[in-house]
């Protein structure tokens, strides 16, 4: 990276050269990890987007419970919390599973306002549950590799931040895999891309749907875990997490899984360089602009072209 | 007196080229059928006169206008209107509402509602429609619907008429009662242009009929002429119902 | 449905508004208020109503010309003491400039994508608003009392929402009967056939966003000088704007009272709710809204249309599920 793309104010106090430059490779490898995270979370709202065409406004509290999950799991039983991985993935499948058959599933069809709003009815009962059994105060894990990480080059990597990157690559990946290669992804494609004529196929929609609803779940729970490994949350956190859904969905592709890859990393990016050039306060205003931004400029995402509907 | 001149008429969605070069001529108060195999283009060139595609390549020209370019709201205040191969009704309103639209909002702007509405009826009783014209869309059949797509599209007062596949999915009576409809219409002055299958239909009532295939023109004139071309009958027609045709057309 | 006929009803929606009028010199301050609020929400479910009921534009969002008129009149009466009627003016038609601006990206995007669109800008215009010091930041904007005491103060803001909800009434009445109106519709059923119908979809879809804009902030100009302090995080929340879709909704989207007495009764559910069990509030407003999504998709108007048997009820649900 060349000094002189970086804007004085911020960087005058720089010295020389070198610091300039780990404090870029900082920066980009900051925005890199953080954009598999955002990856990660955007595919598991982008796949119920682009094959249900529902906007779940709960998906951000699902990841909080996975969360919370994690929480309360390792500490009754005094594990690792990343080890409450996998029961954080299968409860939260199951609660997906039933949300999609008994309460979703009821108003697929009535349309946008209809099914958002539904969603978003759902939010506030997850909040409130997730409020009687927790309270407002803010949970926190501590594993013992926080605050240890890597030196390389003159960039530190948080372990942590390690941790959460490469996982949520891999379960990326694997859903790729999944769509693409198994039998039962392929019919849930066939389904987002004709309702119709995959019924005539012999597909069961209804339980097509409940499966992706899940498996958007069980994605969001295991993120959940990842994410009280670096951060404390509370009921609300899941708000947080609103933007950068539709921002990721969006410029992927609507269903999209490569897209949303690439787009979290996009967006973590983005993220990191405005912290660094705009300072902290600004970081949301930056990602709120980009994001109606992204709107109307592409809303078909970076490639141009709609997976989905 | 020519009132649609297409030149060269192109349109190409990415690698697909739906239309390539095609170029006619309809005279003003004709009736002028377009016929041609599934995916040939027709409700496309439909399209790109209506203003909903933009042209890749040519032109249209309506009335000495250029058309490419304009949007649907536009052209239909030239003086086109169209009804759709899928019947896009208003679905939450009634018959008589929808009609009201197109009175209200098309070439001539009507701004006071009662007095649309007086119009709005009489087209209605003309094509049939004037009973059922507190129904709602999910009430009435699918012959109904057709005739609601041309109601619309006459409440508007155009000089030309675009018909996409009116007669599809009505039973013999419903289509001779179309045919006189269309008939009567042209005989009104105002100039129509026929999408087709029903080959009967489409040959009793036209005056010159151009056939596309593969997005390109193949043939262009008279029934008799179209119904006797070679290339015509081995990608569309087909050697019996040629044989028929010429019969009928020298009976009738 | 009781048939009382047009002047029947007249004669009740008459007496009933000439009782809500003199309400104020019988209630109690608590009343007072209470009523206040729920016409404030009239206003905001009707003017949601117009734009998403009428002309199919889902503007989940809707609320942040609600903050902007909040934020409108409080900086003009806090920073350049201006008095409230200019800044409310100024505030309304800011807001109706300020949407159709907005509008020339944002309308030409389509359904969910407009939606959140919506949904962003709120986000957006609320972390601005944190950050900037004309508007306070995060610590918020205190507005001058309204003069006169307490009492003075819940009459006048009770008879300001008052009139603002009969006024965005009986724009929405105009709306249902005028050329406007079907304009509006013919683009919420089908934009691309109204366009071949002869309506260019831009001017109708902008006034249609204009006029929501317009009673909205009028309605958040209102609040502020009422509370007397507002901060980003009050006024720029996302939680009302979902409450509107609701009593739109739940009333019947599209028709012209339902949105109005949507906004009553959930106004008054909520109430009733914080009041006694505030830890559940939440809870019971996901699964009121849950509900009524479920079962009465079309809205109350509809459903009494209809009859309120528990078949039909249960009807009603066939229609929307898999």
């Amino acid at each position: 990276m060349e000094a002189s793309c970086f804007s004085e104010a911020s960087t005058d106090f720089i010295s020389n050269h070198e610091e300039r430059d780990h404090m870029v490779g900082q920066v980009l490898v900051n925005g890199f990890l953080q954009g598999g995270f955002y990856a990660c979370i955007g595919v598991s709202f982008s796949i119920v987007f682009g094959i249900m065409k529902v906007i779940n406004l709960a998906q951000g509290t699902q990841i909080i419970l996975g969360a919370y999950v994690t929480y309360t799991v390792s500490q009754i039983l005094r594990i690792d919390p990343f080890f409450t991985l996998p029961l954080a993935v299968i409860g939260l499948f199951i609660l997906g599973y039933l949300i999609q058959k008994y309460i979703i599933n009821l108003v697929a069809k009535g349309g946008l306002v209809i099914t958002s709003l539904l969603t978003f009815g759902l939010n506030l009962t997850l909040i409130n549950v997730a409020l009687l059994i927790w309270k407002a105060d803010f949970r926190g894990t501590n594993p013992w590799y926080m605050g240890m990480s890597l030196e390389i080059a003159g960039v530190t990597i948080p372990y942590v931040r390690l941790i959460i990157f490469v996982i949520a690559l891999l379960f990326t990946i694997f859903l790729e895999l999944f769509f693409r290669k198994t039998e039962t992804g392929n019919s849930i494609q066939a389904t987002a891309l004709n309702p119709k004529a995959a019924q005539l196929m012999g597909i069961d929609i209804g339980k097509t749907y409940c499966l992706t609803f899940a498996i958007s779940s069980a994605l969001g729970g295991a993120m959940g875990t990842l994410f009280i490994l670096a951060k404390p949350i509370s009921p609300f956190t899941g708000g947080d997490f609103l933007i950068i859904l539709f921002s990721v969905a969006i410029l992927g592709g609507l269903g999209s899984i490569p897209g949303a890859l690439v787009a979290g990393i996009v967006l973590g990016m983005v993220e990191s360089f405005s912290v660094m050039f705009f300072g902290i306060e600004y970081q949301k205003i930056a990602l709120n602009l980009v994001y109606l931004l992204i709107l109307i400029f592409l809303p078909k995402g970076l490639m141009g072209k709609r997976f989905y509907g | 007196m020519s009132i649609l001149e297409g030149k060269r008429v192109t349109k190409n969605f990415g690698g697909l080229t739906a239309v390539s070069e095609v170029d006619f001529e309809i005279i003003e108060g004709e009736i002028f059928g377009l016929i041609g195999p599934n995916g040939s283009g027709k409700t496309t060139l439909l399209n790109l006169i209506n203003g909903i595609f933009p042209i890749t390549d040519g032109e249209i020209h309506f009335g000495g206008q250029r058309l490419n370019g304009l949007r649907p709201h536009q052209i239909t205040h030239l003086g086109i209107g169209r009804t759709f191969q899928i019947v896009r009704a208003f679905e939450g309103m009634t018959v008589k509402e929808n009609a009201l639209v197109g009175s209200l909002f098309g070439t001539k702007k009507e701004k006071n509602i009662s007095k649309a509405m007086k119009e709005v009826e009489e087209v209605l009783d003309f094509v049939g429609l004037g009973a059922k014209r507190h129904y709602k869309i999910s009430e009435i059949t699918i012959a109904d619907r057709k005739r609601l797509e041309l109601a619309r599209a006459l409440v508007m007062n155009p000089k030309l008429l675009l018909l996409d596949e009116v007669m599809a999915g009505l039973n013999p009576r419903e289509i001779e009662g179309l045919m006189e409809i269309i008939l009567t219409v042209n005989r009104k002055g105002i100039t129509v242009l026929v999408i087709e299958h029903v080959m009967k239909a489409v040959m009793g009532i036209s005056q010159r009929i151009m056939v596309l295939h593969h997005g390109r023109r193949i043939a262009l004139g008279s029934p008799k002429e179209i119904a006797e071309n070679e290339e015509v009958i081995k990608s569309y027609l087909g050697e019996k119902f040629a044989r028929r045709e010429r019969t009928f057309l020298k009976r009738g | 449905m009781v048939n009382l006929g047009r002047k029947g009803w007249l004669l009740i929606g008459g007496g009933l508004c000439i009782f809500l009028f003199l309400a104020p010199f019988v209630l109690r301050g608590y009343w007072i208020r209470l009523l206040t609020n729920m016409f404030m929400f009239a206003v905001l479910a009707e003017s949601v109503n117009i734009i998403a009921g009428y002309c199919g534009y889902l503007a989940l969002g809707n609320m942040f010309f609600f903050g902007l008129g909040a934020y409108t009149v409080a900086v003009l009466m806090t920073k350049f003491s201006f008095s409230f009627f200019s800044a409310l003016l100024i505030a309304g038609l800011g807001a109706s400039l300020f949407s159709v601006i907005v509008g020339l990206p944002v309308l030409r995007l389509k359904g969910q994508y407009f939606l959140m669109g919506t949904v962003g800008l709120l986000e957006l215009l609320r972390e601005i608003t944190t950050n900037i010091s004309l508007t306070g930041g995060g610590q918020g904007i205190t507005l001058p009392i309204f003069p006169g005491g307490a009492a003075a103060a819940n009459h006048f803001f009770y008879h300001f929402m008052f009139g603002l909800m009969l006024i965005s009434i009986a724009c929405t009445f105009y709306i249902s009967k005028s050329r406007l109106g079907y304009a509006f519709r013919a683009i919420k059923f089908d934009e691309d056939a109204a366009s071949v119908m002869g309506i260019n979809p831009t001017p109708y879809k902008t006034a249609a966003w204009a006029i929501s804009a317009f009673f909205t902030s009028l309605a958040g100009a209102g609040y502020a000088y009422w509370m007397s302090y507002i901060d980003p995080g009050e006024v720029y929340q996302i939680m009302p704007s979902v409450k509107m879709y609701l009593m739109m909704v739940l009333g019947g989207a599209g028709t012209v009272l339902g949105p109005i007495a949507g906004a009553f009764f959930i106004e008054f559910i909520s109430e009733l709710v914080w009041g006694k069990f505030l830890e559940l509030h939440l809870l019971i407003l996901g699964l009121v809204l849950v509900f009524v999504v479920i079962f009465t998709p079309k809205g109350f108007i509809d459903l009494f249309q209809r009859g309120l048997t528990p078949s039909k009820l249960l009807s009603g649900i066939k229609a929307n599920r898999i």
